[in-house]
């Protein structure tokens, strides 16, 4: 019975959320995604407490009214648009920053790399969606940081880049 | 009823302050966040609340942060930022002055 109930429950709360998804259709791609991460994560803490599924998607209310707060949102005046942290721009100049010493310097590629892939995942993780330029640095940074690193190892390890001195090519006689 | 049709209109541009009133106690999660307005008659339904937490996000008035839950997965909470307090608190004066300026209209005070 209470399987039964768990069944009807979880295609009372998967119809709900394609509904959802499709009311958000014309919605920005990222800001539906924050927004149903937002409802189905209300949802699981709902259930964990113990309520109905059916209460929990009735609070909810309709998904038109939902759809219609992100438009409203969307194209409101009561909030300023959401402004470019000023950070990102400096972030994206550090992660271009670390690439000439990448030959020369490999740890300060791969030191700067990690600094700014560490700054900026942790400004995505807070803020959710941001400016192209944090995105770009991400990316730049992480790049810098796994080609430092690949650099370092393979001079931390000389043998396998040049013969030693022991090392002689066969026919060669050793002076 | 006239109220029906008032109350939606007097929510828009107030509630995403409600938000922030809520936050500056501390750190919330959502399902706590719309309950907690739900109950008051601020917002029309708890999914009308993430489209607003989504804003109030990329604005940069509020951060989030995970955390382990006793029960159950883990959850988002939603801090407010310095900014988000600072628009509040803008928000705060404005409104005293809106409201007591309407509330004299309505009263016919000369």
């Amino acid at each position: 019975m209470r399987r039964r109930h768990s069944t009807h429950g979880d295609a009372l709360v998967a119809a709900y959320l394609r509904d959802l998804e499709g009311a958000l259709a014309l919605t920005d791609p990222a800001e539906r995604e924050d927004i149903l991460d937002g409802v189905k994560e209300h949802i699981r803490a709902a259930l964990a407490d113990g309520r109905p599924a059916g209460e929990v998607i009735a609070a909810l209310g309709p998904v038109e009214r939902t759809a219609a707060a992100a438009g409203a949102e969307a194209g409101g005046e009561a909030l300023p648009a959401p402004r470019p942290w000023p950070g990102e721009t400096l972030l994206l100049a550090a992660a271009l920053a670390a690439w000439p010493f990448v030959l020369v310097l490999p740890w300060v590629t791969t030191v700067l790399g990690a600094s700014v892939l560490g700054v900026g995942i942790r400004r995505l993780w807070r803020h959710g969606r941001q400016g192209r330029a944090l995105h770009a640095a991400v990316v730049v940074a992480a790049l810098a940081f796994v080609v430092g690193t690949v650099l370092l190892i393979a001079l931390e390890s000389p043998a396998s880049l040049a013969p030693g001195p022991e090392e002689t090519l066969p026919g060669v006689p050793v002076e | 009823m006239a109220g029906d049709g008032v109350l939606p209109q007097l929510r828009k541009g107030v509630v995403e302050y409600c938000v922030l009133a809520r936050l500056r106690s501390g750190p919330a999660y959502g399902l706590h966040l719309a309950h907690a307005l739900s109950e008051g008659g601020v917002l029309a339904g708890e999914g009308a609340l993430y489209p607003l937490l989504s804003r109030l996000r990329r604005t940069g008035w509020v951060e989030t942060t995970w955390e382990s839950s006793p029960s159950g997965p883990p959850r988002r909470y939603y801090h407010l930022t310095a900014e988000g307090a600072a628009a509040l608190s803008d928000f705060t004066s404005t409104w005293h002055r809106f409201t007591q300026d309407v509330d004299t209209i309505l009263e016919g005070d000369p």
